[in-house]
């Protein structure tokens, strides 16, 4: 019997509704060790270039890693991966919350998916066995609906669900799976993939005990992390959520505001973590928000997660849904100019209702709002809706029409690159995309690095692949630990801040690989340092792991990744950046004038390429490179 | 002289709740930022900009009226 995991992997073919357990040797999860590294072995294998992503042959794996179920904290996440229907590249997301760890305790390290039902279904998982079961009733319904009645169905209020929402059924094209209504795999439309399957829902409910090799290291660590967290760096983070990062990142003059055309928001202090915290957490009129507004992660001691109440007014708050991130605050607020916290904190609750991800539709919206300024769209285009920056009540409206694809909601519900294709009257200008996927509320004019991984990032532009710049010249020891030792000026963007951006790429992809926490474990400010990731990684399985290890972990996904998007015919020609990144200089504040250059852009990743060991003219990894991390397999696959 | 302070996030709680993070410190000439982070008790890592410059070092030394905004690195969510 393994410690960690169960080796148990289960498969099931939706189309003919069978399913059937895989039992893999030790060595292939040593090699790949969990998400996406691991569901790449299958969707590489097991799929064919130039798949309809909304079509049966898409595949779609959900993966823990080792580690998962463990009791300390940010271990219990979930990798979703497929095909995306919003990029056409690899699509590939995480998220926390309870439902990881009760996957595990259910007796299954991943599940892989294939087919599409007849009929609406879900999948019921318990004490590792697994059905398939009718979902016709659940079809519709309304994340929060959804949990309620299969948790009474099951006769089990344990029961954690991840599921699809309306906008999964329909195809929205940015469409999340949610789970506990609150917590979203959000980037890269994985729902829409799950809706297309007639897949509405995984339920699960485990007993099995976790055996890990050594319980006392362990808890000798998760007992050093609870005592460290009030003076640790993310004593922030626990008590006011990622939400403090609006005030962070305004400081910086990095919060993007009216779509990206500055980087302050004169209104940023309206949607702050402490204004947050102090107002709309669940709790707060009394006082007692510290009890009732702030949740977690199974055996996570940060309760970073935000729980939002409100009865009166034009936007009552349902705490089911939980409450916004720093990411959904920003794009739902600053980056569409609104300011109306408790107007944001609904449209975040759509989102978790409707299944969204918040990121996108903000952005989109962001994107159609200034259209509409610019009058390239009308009244008549929006249904009457008034689509300035700033107006809250459209914002709200739109989450929900999006969510149902109703109205002008269905244009915007295609992700905002495919709404401008459709639209034309030059709307392309406006988008802020990478592969189509919208970018992120940390703005590459600011933390230059974050160009380089919004374009190269395989699965669209993202802020949770590398480390930001801002992180490196106050962490020395930590970073010495990956062999970074050389901080260099703000704004650089030379060869050793390319460097620094690769390799913190691999470490966080390797923190992906084990689906651990990006708050909890990393190279800088984060609660746990790489060398202690790897601590709990050997006490939880007993291996003799070492960092090195788990880099190359996180090197081998990374390749994979862009392996598998190499074989779609996408490589270098699509590591884009936004048009205005280099031709409209942010406004105000810190970063006024900011913009890139694209003469040193071009040079690093030039230089990226180079380094990653991929063809730098195509930005395909080269046989060589495959080799040296044990893919022969995968280069077999690409022929080369 | 006299600099003005915004503190940020967790920051704040070095001051009342009701001060939203703002204050104004009275300094003897040639103070630097490594003066105001000392006389304030802040022992974490922290960012400062001076009069919206981004970044700069707890050496540099402040002027009469200079704007300070002091915030932690950290960088996802
Ligand atoms: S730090 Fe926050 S998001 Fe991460 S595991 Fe803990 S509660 Fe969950």
């Amino acid at each position: 019997m393994p410690y960690g995991y169960h080796g148990r992997i289960l498969h099931v073919d939706l189309t003919r509704g069978a399913l059937h357990i895989e039992q893999p040797e030790e060595k292939f999860y040593r090699k790949y060790m969990g998400g996406s590294a691991m569901a790449l072995t299958y969707l590489l294998r097991g799929m064919p270039a130039g798949v309809d992503p909304l079509a049966p042959e898409n595949m779609l794996a959900l993966f823990l890693s080792v580690i998962t179920g463990a009791p300390i904290s940010g271990q219990s996440r979930v990798t979703v991966a497929a095909k995306s229907p919003l990029t056409g590249c690899i699509g590939d997301s995480q998220a926390g919350g309870f439902f990881p760890a009760e996957l595990k305790f259910a007796g299954f390290d991943g599940i892989v998916v294939t087919g599409r039902a007849p009929r609406p279904v879900y999948l019921w998982l318990h004490d590792g066995h697994a059905e398939l079961r009718d979902a016709t009733h659940l079809w519709g319904r309304v994340t929060g609906e959804v949990q309620a009645m299969l948790r009474h169905e099951l006769g089990d209020d344990k029961v954690q669900v991840l599921q699809v929402g309306p906008a999964g059924e329909k195809g929205v094209r940015f469409a999340a799976l949610i789970n506990m209504c609150s917590r979203a795999n959000g980037r890269t439309g994985m729902g829409a993939v799950m809706g297309a399957k007639n897949l509405k829902a995984i339920a699960v409910r485990g007993t099995q005990k976790l055996e890990v090799a050594d319980p006392a290291a362990l808890h000798a660590l998760a007992r050093w992390g609870a005592k460290q967290l009030p003076q640790s760096d993310i004593a922030g983070l626990s008590k006011y959520g990622t939400s403090e990062v609006i005030g962070l990142n305004n400081a910086d003059g990095g919060l993007p505001t009216r779509n990206y055309a500055s980087g302050v928001f004169e209104h940023y202090e309206a949607l702050d973590g402490p204004t947050l915290y102090e107002t709309l957490l669940r709790g707060a009129a009394q006082g007692q928000q510290e009890r009732l507004g702030r949740d977690t992660c199974y055996a996570c001691a940060v309760r970073c997660k935000r729980v939002v109440e409100k009865r009166e007014g034009p936007y009552p708050l349902d705490p089911t849904y939980g409450g916004p991130e720093y990411e959904s605050l920003a794009t739902l607020g600053s980056y569409c100019g609104v300011h109306d916290l408790a107007a944001v904190c609904k449209a975040n609750e759509n989102c978790n209702k409707y299944g969204l991800d918040t990121i996108s539709c903000g952005a989109t919206i962001a994107w159609a709002m200034e259209c509409f300024e610019n009058g390239l769209l009308t009244l008549e285009d929006t249904g009457g809706l008034e689509l300035r920056f700033g107006n809250a009540e459209a914002v709200v409206r739109l989450t929900e029409m999006i969510g149902r694809r109703e109205g002008f909601g269905d244009l915007l519900a295609e992700g905002s690159a495919r709404a401008a294709q459709r639209l034309g009257r030059g709307s392309e200008r406006f988008l802020i995309t990478s592969k189509n996927q919208e970018a992120p509320a940390h703005m590459p004019q600011v933390k230059r690095t974050l160009a380089i991984i919004y374009a190269a990032n395989p699965f669209g532009a993202d802020h949770q692949s590398h480390e930001h710049d801002p992180a490196y010249a106050p962490y020395p020891e930590r970073m010495a630990q990956i062999g970074l030792h050389d901080p260099q000026p703000p704004l650089s963007l030379n060869a050793e801040m390319v460097r620094y951006a690769l390799v913190t790429q691999y470490a966080y992809s390797a923190l992906d690989s084990l689906s651990v926490c990006q708050f909890v474990y990393g190279p800088a400010w984060h609660l746990y340092s790489m060398n202690q990731l790897t601590e709990m990684v050997r006490a939880v399985t007993g291996w003799d792991v070492s960092l090195y290890e788990i880099m190359k972990v996180g090197e081998r996904r990374l390749n994979m990744l862009r392996a598998f998007n190499a074989r779609e015919g996408i490589g270098r020609e699509h590591d884009t950046l936004p048009e205005r990144f280099f031709t409209r200089p942010l406004q105000g504040g810190p970063s006024d004038g900011y913009v890139l250059d694209r003469e040193e852009w071009r040079r690093a990743m030039d230089t990226y390429y180079a380094m990653a060991g991929w063809d730098v003219q195509t930005g395909i990894p080269t046989r060589p490179t495959l080799e040296a991390l044990g893919l022969g397999w995968v280069a077999d696959l690409l022929g080369l | 002289m006299r600099v003005s302070i915004q503190l940020h996030g967790i920051l704040r709680d070095q001051l009342p709740p009701a001060a939203k993070g703002r204050t104004t410190l009275e300094l003897p000439d040639a103070a630097t930022v490594g003066d105001v982070l000392a006389k304030l008790g802040i022992e974490r890592r922290v960012l400062v900009s001076v009069n919206g410059r981004a970044h700069v070092s707890s050496e540099q030394v402040l002027q009469e009226g200079d704007q300070l905004v002091i915030y932690t690195p950290v960088g996802g969510g």
